[in-house]
């Protein structure tokens, strides 16, 4: 629906081009990246139905060789206004996925000593006594947690401190999202929020 | 007329417990890991304590009433000691921090069952004690041997003893290499017992993969051997 939305948008308002469709003909541009990687990925997002711009409800940015998708601040106002149930039940969604997200971020930080830790760390990145969680929660977004932040390319899981820098940095409107109280009131027991509701 | 059966009543309660379960896992997880991963990216020093007391406000404003969350409290308010150690604060306001945090650690520690985790708790409040101490030594630019003195009687006769019968590999490892560091300076090395130990620390911070403690407890032992 959002394609079929967007592409018609396209369509009626003759969006000038993104600038990925501007940057291919480009053959001379200095990178770090090998030129087939590059290719492939200009590729998949040219021929992708979504272009980087303002929508009436959405904005799609192209920071790096990627799209992200952002609802518009009217939207989530809108949104957070009247908490429905499904919402309070996809926002518990995503805080699983961040919880997910956070744990493969300290994983790939411990793998390659991208932090090292200090005689008192009093931190996630502490994997002993106090610290150590044996939730199986935890245990299952662990197995996991090396597949979670190599997706620019699948087939180079190892990742590079400033790699890591740059997906954070991606992530940190998600991260400072995970503490919306009021969310978090109806996600334990406020009206409406059945499924949620549980005895304190 | 709707006809509610004992199965469903029951299987709603099981569900509410279930989702209050995870709901309390996914929290404890996200909410450390968040001031964590702040400490370790952002460039703003003040962003991880942010998000850490963020985290202890919302806690306090959920009243949920569960040993997890307790503990949550006390972990947010240890990283809080953490991160202000971290950013090299200055001494006056670090002694604040360590005292505060101190005081609230130890109002939460009633509702914590497990002896373990409450001996565990007591060793990270005296290890930051002793660093704060260590950090007026510094500050005072004595450095003297009677401060030294002091600081390794913390460590011994404190922390050590509040590890006794409880298995905590980790924490005797870096209590291990401050141990014979500080004895290093004080030339009190008349045996060689120092081996063993800095040895297991060595294996132990291996398995953990804790690169800057192994080096700390390599270049101990080196130094302890060139005496």
């Amino acid at each position: 629906m959002l394609s079929t939305l967007l592409q018609s948008q396209n369509e009626s308002t003759n969006l000038p081009k993104s600038p990925l469709d501007r940057e291919i003909s480009s053959p001379d541009t200095p990178s770090s990246k090998p030129r087939s990687n590059k290719l492939r990925t200009r590729t998949h997002f040219s021929n992708s139905t979504f272009r980087p711009g303002h929508y009436f409800w959405l904005e799609i940015m192209n920071p790096r060789e990627e799209l992200i998708f952002r609802p518009v601040e009217i939207v989530r106002t809108v949104l957070y206004e009247n908490i429905y149930p499904e919402l309070v039940r996809a926002e518990f969604e995503k805080l699983k996925s961040m919880a997910g997200i956070a744990v493969a971020f300290l994983d790939n930080v411990k793998a390659i000593h991208a932090y090292l830790e200090k005689m008192i760390e009093n931190s996630a990145i502490c994997k002993y006594g106090l610290w150590r969680y044996e939730s199986d929660f935890y245990q299952k977004i662990s197995k996991r947690s090396k597949h979670i932040i190599s997706f620019n390319d699948p087939s180079q899981p190892t990742q590079t401190v400033k790699d890591l820098q740059s997906a954070f940095e991606r992530h940190d409107s998600n991260f400072r999202s995970c503490y919306n109280l009021a969310l978090l009131q109806r996600m334990i027991g406020g009206e409406g929020s059945n499924d949620f509701n549980f005895p304190l | 007329m709707i006809s509610i059966s004992p199965y469903s009543i029951l299987t709603k309660l099981f569900n509410s417990l279930a989702t209050k379960n995870e709901f309390i896992e996914v929290v404890e997880i996200l909410w450390l890991a968040i001031p964590t991963l702040y400490k370790v990216f952002s460039k703003d020093p003040d962003n991880a304590a942010f998000f850490a007391s963020k985290g202890i406000n919302c806690l306090n404003e959920l009243k949920i009433i569960d040993e997890k969350i307790t503990l949550l409290r006390i972990k947010l308010h240890l990283f809080l000691i953490g991160a202000a150690i971290s950013a090299q604060a200055n001494l006056k306001s670090l002694q604040q921090t360590i005292n505060s945090e101190s005081d609230l650690i130890e109002s939460y520690q009633p509702e914590i069952s497990d002896s373990k985790l409450l001996q565990l708790i007591k060793f990270e409040v005296l290890f930051s004690r002793v660093l704060l101490e260590k950090r007026s030594e510094e500050d005072l630019n004595s450095e003297s041997n009677e401060g030294l003195t002091r600081i390794l009687f913390m460590l011994t006769n404190h922390c050590e003893k509040v590890l006794k019968g409880i298995t905590c590999e980790f924490e005797t490892a870096k209590l291990n290499v401050w141990i014979w560091e500080i004895k290093l300076q004080l030339d009190l090395v008349s045996d060689l017992s120092f081996k063993q130990k800095l040895d297991e620390s060595i294996i132990t911070f291996q398995k953990y993969k804790t690169l800057k403690l192994e080096i700390r407890a390599h270049i101990c032992l080196a130094k302890l051997y060139l005496k």
